[in-house]
């Protein structure tokens, strides 16, 4: 009982999506109550076991442990969001609609109300709506960087969503750019964290912006040592530039930089695929892959 | 995350024992004090066997506390860091919307421990 | 040696036990009880927090736009710097995120009139009654019932100037200062019981002494609460805030972190010695000394190229003399 209450404050704390997990976990320790000796954390336990049943389809698991939830605490705003992401799995949109506006009604800053309203918009398949929503929410929470991310997705997602072609070319310039505009605000936000430079390289590469994608690889690397998809990167971004013609650009990284660097890269991956249990065989595989990038 | 470590019970007997022997030696100096009051005696400070045991109390103080405290955590940032995993780029746990396959995979499997 | 023994030799008086039953004890219980009170009173005063404000929100977070941007703008390429800069320069100037556009400057006499800032005084002044009534009274009842002896001996020695606060009350000459009056004991309370009450009443208990000196410093100001209110009490205006705020964001310059990330990260996996950072530094300092001076061809040239090797040879050179000039410059 103990391992699991403590899988889910991890769970909990480093925000992972793992429903499947937390139900597995969390079932037995609703149903035998045994989640009430957790004190302060049960009320955590109960959203988060209910969230996750939501996900999972466990309806009845995520009703009891709204019930205990609006028992403990009844009227609370954070309890009826509950109730309305409960219809929304359940496909009510218009109902939870309600709810979220009661909410907002009631206190117009509540963020989780109008985050959901967001991804009710969208459930409701109206993108644009749901964009535009968000585009407002984060006018009036500058400092939400959840939100700039959701925002990134949005539009990326826009970009997979567009069938006609000329709109594809208008999609790629445009949305790549306001992607890119999202995450550079998530940077700002939190700059010691490498996740995001990564999104925003590889936004950037897909961009075709090679220089400036190269520079954010290093800079994942830079900020967590041997980051195998940072360094995937940096090769990929080599090999571009250095077969393409030498850029007269002056703040353009240099040849030699560019060799040095590819190297590095190149024996970087070599290491870390080498320390791993694998076969010799793999490892030779991957080796020689890697060197013929 | 930091794993809890199992609790060092030798840790907390030292503790104890540690403020047993302060609690005593304190009484000790209580009872010497008021001894000597009452006999009208010199101060000449406190006897040997109380300072000997305040200071071995000490001792097991420190040693009972090192060794029930959790384990350092590295200064660094970057160590850290390294420790946060990809997911957590795509979980935004306030947006979470249902309408995926996560409902309909999932309904008929039961999630066994 | 002599004044030694003197000092050392301690003033052993015998206090009547009754002192400590009735006197020492009692006024512990009494202040812990106050405090427990007064903690629940205030929750009680203050009743449910205030609903926040949208548009207040969004003017502090507007605010913090500015402020992020010229904190971390560093991590972003130029292109997206310039741009923000120019667009919240642009937003400040025109007021998009102030609550009220039209609002300008409040003209100084209608500032009793204005609800916010009347309610942030009704708070200010309750914090302070809720804090100084109970320490009067118990002053006050500690002076009137328990004055004119000593209570406790205090376990420390204390200087001679200490005896007249201490000893208020009991006016001999000879007696230690370690032995002192009731007030002393109360003020002792005072301070040592805040842990207690962290015990009894969580850490955000309203019985803080430290909020109490605090309070009784700032008397009269209902500004702690208010965000509007600035350290003199005046609704601040907002717009001269954002304005100040764009000045700051536009004297910042942009300089891009990311500038030598391929030799940084070379240097942390040890492939080029850590001098070249420092030599790189040095070529940049020098091409923009030279540069803000318009000084010779050579050493802007050294400012042009980027490349490690070239700069490590050019720089050597240039830096000597260019600290030359610019030290003769200063002098």
């Amino acid at each position: 009982m103990v391992n699991a209450a403590k899988v889910l404050q991890d769970l909990r704390a480093s925000a992972e999506r793992k429903p499947d997990v937390v139900v597995r976990l969390g079932k037995p320790l609703v149903e035998s109550g045994a989640v009430k000796k957790l004190d302060a954390d049960a009320w955590l336990v109960y959203e988060q076991v209910a969230i996750a049943a939501l996900e999972v389809g466990d309806d009845t698991l995520a009703h009891r442990c709204i019930e205990a939830l609006e028992a403990k605490f009844p009227g609370s705003a954070r309890v009826r969001r509950l109730q309305g992401m409960q219809l929304e799995a359940v496909g009510r949109l218009e109902d939870a609609g309600e709810i979220y506006k009661a909410i907002l009604r009631e206190d117009e800053t509540n963020v989780l109300a109008a985050k959901r309203q967001v991804m009710l918009l969208r459930t409701m398949g109206l993108p644009a709506e749901a964009i535009g929503a968000l585009v407002k929410y984060l006018d009036i929470n500058y400092t939400d960087f959840e939100g700039w991310l959701q925002l990134a997705d949005f539009y990326l997602e826009e970009l997979m969503n567009t069938f006609v072609f000329l709109d594809q070319l208008l999609a790629a310039f445009l949305r790549y750019a306001q992607a890119a505009f999202c995450m550079e605000e998530v940077i700002m936000l939190q700059p010691q964290n490498h996740v995001f430079h990564l999104k925003y390289a590889e936004i950037l590469y897909s961009q075709d912006s090679i220089g400036l994608a190269l520079k954010q690889f290093c800079r994942v690397v830079e900020l967590c040592k041997d980051h195998v998809r940072g360094l995937y990167g940096i090769k990929l971004c080599t090999s571009r530039l250095l077969k393409a013609a030498p850029s007269r650009n002056p703040a353009a990284t240099s040849q030699e930089d560019l060799k040095a660097i590819d190297l590095l890269a190149t024996e970087r991956l070599l290491a870390v695929y080498g320390s791993g249990n694998a076969a010799a065989s793999v490892k030779t595989t991957s080796a020689k892959w890697i060197e013929s990038a | 995350m930091a794993v809890q470590q199992a609790p060092s019970y030798l840790g907390r007997l030292a503790c104890v024992l540690g403020f047993l022997f302060l609690f005593h030696s304190g009484y000790s100096t209580f009872e010497h004090l008021s001894y000597l009051k009452a006999v009208d005696g010199h101060e000449s400070g406190l006897p040997l066997d109380i300072t000997i045991e305040l200071i071995m109390s000490v001792a097991l103080f420190g040693l009972g506390i090192v060794m029930v405290a959790d384990d350092f955590k590295e200064i660094l940032m970057e160590t850290e860091m390294a420790k946060q995993s990809i997911e957590s780029l795509d979980a935004r746990p306030s947006f979470y919307a249902f309408d995926h396959r996560g409902r309909a995979v999932f309904r008929n499997v039961v999630l066994k421990n | 040696m002599g004044a030694w023994t003197v000092i050392q030799e301690r003033q052993a008086m015998l206090l009547d036990p009754a002192i400590r039953d009735w006197v020492l004890l009692p006024i512990m219980v009494v202040m812990i009880l106050v405090g427990v009170v007064r903690h629940h009173i205030t929750v009680l005063l203050n009743g449910t927090p205030k609903k926040a404000d949208l548009k207040s929100a969004r003017e502090t977070k507007g605010l913090q736009r500015g402020a992020v941007l010229r904190a971390y703008g560093s991590h972003l390429p130029e292109h997206a710097f310039e741009a923000r800069k120019a667009y919240i320069t642009d937003a400040f100037e025109k007021g998009t995120y102030l609550k009220d556009p039209k609002g300008g400057n409040k003209p100084k006499g209608n500032v009793m009139q204005d609800p916010a800032y009347v309610e942030g005084m009704m708070d200010g002044m309750k914090k302070n009654m809720m804090n100084i009534v109970p320490q009067t009274v118990i002053m006050g009842w500690i002076n009137f019932f328990f004055s004119g002896f000593v209570l406790i001996k205090l376990p420390f020695p204390l200087t001679i100037r200490f005896k007249s606060m201490l000893q208020r009350g009991i006016e001999t000459q000879d007696m230690d200062v370690t032995w002192v009056s009731s007030l002393s004991w109360y003020f002792l309370n005072l301070f040592g019981l805040q842990s207690v009450f962290t015990l009894l009443l969580g850490s955000g208990h309203a019985a803080d002494a430290m909020r109490d000196m605090q309070a009784m410093s700032t008397m009269g100001m209902g500004a702690a609460t208010n965000p509007q209110m600035g350290p003199t009490g005046q609704p601040q205006d907002m717009h001269k805030i954002f304005l100040s705020e764009k000045e700051n964001i536009e004297l910042t310059e942009h300089e891009w972190g990311l500038e030598n990330v391929e030799i940084r990260l070379l240097v942390k996996y040890g492939k080029l010695p850590r001098s070249i950072l420092e030599d790189q530094k040095k070529a940049k300092a020098v091409g923009n000394a030279s540069s803000s001076s318009s000084s010779s061809a050579a050493s802007s040239h050294v400012a042009s190229s980027t490349s490690p090797s070239q700069a490590t040879m050019a720089a050597a050179a240039a830096a000597a003399s260019a600290s030359k000039k610019k030290g003769r410059r200063q002098a």
